[in-house]
């Protein structure tokens, strides 16, 4: 859906994205970093708005530094800031940004009330846009990127300033749009349980570099052989006992043990220990880390590499 | 219900080429605007002079029938062509542009000025639309209004001429002159379109555009009288935007130069010129998705 190799864009003097490459499958895919970590940045350049200094990229196939005009009528954008059509009510505004992509004003029209509908604004539609809260202007973007219908959506922090409910049903809308509607979707935020609740796949962004990309789910499992283990018995001779098989072990939460095999160990070692500390084991499965963990993981790992 | 039951169609109708989506921008805004009761009301008022001076031609009317019983038909031809010739539609062409700079700091001070206060540009660029696109979108709607200003009163005024001619004599002598009253709108609308745009690409509070805009057209003139008075240099009237139009105008209209004005047409010419595309490359630089972060 989206590749990019070895970008660079800055702003003046200043290097945004230092040479970032990255595949991003179709799909919901989250876009997740610090604030200034150049995600709005990477979107942008997408669309076209900023020029590369160096590297290439395509969206859907198109070469964003000659086919930006086409990546424009073939995706919507939901911009991260409060931006309308001052002087206008909803519908206008709604049908004006489908006019601008090239539908007629009937055509624009009908499809606005249908958008504004499924995005939960069928009884504000008619009152002015500069009177919308914020809640309602992230709504009324969202209903102007997708009035044209469009293959893919970049949305630039689609839950900012949104109350609670207000962010739920927000996330619903995107779950329904990327799942049950075939349109793609690249959701770009630095809050974690939004990717979570959204995206299969997710790019880790900060200080303008690619951390770590790849599917959630297996980004979860840890890849340095932890597991979780729950027993019934004495904790400390089931501990020692894997302590001196090379195994690193931790408190987990709730009365678990996060328990970190040694270099080439099998799950064996749990078994022999509990036997060895006379101890019953009641649970053990991979250990799986929230995207939180992943995200910081990540973010120490530049932190330490910039360190040395 | 659930928000995404309430449903979400497809749409796979035509969209129109890239080469008139500025038209798009166009009609819109010139909509947008019509739906201002004061615009409208400007829009009218600026046809007043037109209706005055229509008053004015059918008085030398009156003359030019006298003239005819006495002198005969072409003779009154001869002095109507003369009488409402170059110098008559001239009075209209400093009405014309004041209206037209009413109604530029009315409908056009807040163009591109609104645009970036309600950062609606991030929206534009985010559709299949260059910066030109934008600019011409957004220049043809005050262009439009302005042209109202300029073009229909003086066509007006010359059908109003033409008509309440007892024989074809005048329209014989004065055909040139339609073409030339619609080169004069067209220099005095583009002219103050472009201005007046550059001014709303440099705020975001189109008030303040606005005063800035009425400020510029009254110092400059009041710049241009002031030297002149001092210095008696005709040259000197080129600091004035309204005088810069006048003299353009008496060109083209080929009216009798006031001492004021007694310069060569050139050099205004080229100063409209230097503000129109200058003014234009400035909201070309000004517009843009994204700002500049340092």
């Amino acid at each position: 859906m989206i590749d990019v190799a070895g970008l660079e864009v800055g702003y003046s003097d200043t290097l945004v994205l230092q040479g970032i490459s990255l595949k991003i499958p179709e799909g919901a895919v989250g876009l997740l970093g610090p604030n200034g970590s150049g995600k709005s940045t990477l979107i942008k350049t997408l669309l076209g708005h900023l020029k590369a200094r160096s590297g290439s990229g395509s969206v859907l196939g198109l070469d964003i530094a000659r086919r930006f005009l086409d990546i424009r009528q073939r995706v919507g954008y939901m911009p991260e800031r409060d931006c309308f059509f001052a002087g206008m009510n909803g519908i206008a505004s709604v049908a004006y940004a489908g006019q601008l992509v090239g539908m007629s004003y009937a055509d624009a029209k009908q499809r606005a009330h249908e958008v504004l509908n499924y995005v939960g604004l069928s009884e504000e539609r008619y009152r002015a846009v500069d009177s919308y809260s914020a809640g309602m202007l992230q709504r009324i973007k969202l209903a102007q990127a997708l009035v044209h219908d469009p293959k893919l959506l970049f949305l630039d922090e689609p839950t900012n300033g949104m109350d609670p409910r207000g962010r739920d049903e927000m996330l619903e809308l995107i779950r329904d749009i990327s799942s049950n509607k075939g349109i793609h979707v690249l959701v770009s935020s630095h809050l974690l349980p939004d990717v979570e609740a959204v995206c299969r796949d997710v790019v880790v962004l900060a200080g303008g570099e690619v951390l770590a990309q790849g599917d959630i789910e297996s980004m979860r499992v840890s890849a340095g052989g932890s597991y979780v283990v729950r027993i019934r018995g004495e904790h400390e001779p089931f501990e020692r006992a894997l302590t001196a098989a090379g195994c690193t072990v931790a408190q987990g939460e709730r009365a678990t043990l996060r328990v970190t095999l040694g270099d080439g160990a099998g799950t064996d070692v749990v078994w022999r220990a509990a036997r060895e500390g006379g101890v019953q084991v009641r649970h053990l499965e991979p250990s799986r880390r929230s995207l939180e963990d992943v995200f910081m993981e990540a973010l120490e790992s530049v932190g330490s590499e910039g360190e040395r | 219900m659930a928000l995404y039951d309430q449903g979400y169609r497809h749409w796979d109708g035509a969209l129109s080429g890239h080469a008139t989506r500025w038209l798009t921008i166009t009609q819109h805004g010139v909509r947008q605007a019509l739906r201002n009761k004061w615009l409208v009301g400007l829009l009218l008022l600026s046809q007043l002079p037109m209706i005055g001076l229509s008053f004015v031609a059918y008085g030398m009317l009156q003359a030019g029938d006298r003239i005819a019983q006495m002198e005969g038909a072409d003779a009154a031809a001869v002095r109507m062509a003369e009488g409402l010739g170059a110098d008559f539609f001239m009075k209209l062409v400093p009405m014309e542009i004041f209206w037209v700079v009413v109604i530029c700091a009315f409908a056009g001070a807040g163009l591109v000025a609104r645009d970036r206060e309600s950062r609606a540009l991030e929206i534009y660029f985010s559709r299949p639309l260059t910066r030109l696109d934008y600019l011409i979108g957004k220049f043809g709607i005050i262009f439009t209004f302005s042209m109202f200003a300029t073009i229909v009163p003086s066509l007006l005024l010359y059908a109003v001429a033409v008509i309440c001619q007892p024989t074809m004599g005048y329209l014989k002598q004065t055909w040139t002159m339609p073409f030339a009253l619609a080169a004069v709108s067209i220099v005095i609308s583009t002219s103050a379109s472009a201005v007046v745009l550059a001014f709303s690409s440099l705020g975001s509070r189109y008030r303040l555009v606005a005063v800035g805009w009425i400020g510029f057209y009254f110092v400059s003139i009041g710049f241009a009288q002031m030297l002149f008075g001092l210095t008696k240099q005709p040259e000197f009237t080129i600091v004035g935007f309204m005088n810069n139009l006048e003299r353009v105008a008496i060109a083209l209209l080929g009216a009798t130069v006031r001492r004021e004005y007694d310069y060569s047409w050139m050099w205004s010419a080229l100063v409209l010129a230097v503000l129109t595309f200058g003014g234009l490359l400035l909201v070309l630089r000004r517009v843009r998705a994204v700002e500049a972060v340092k």
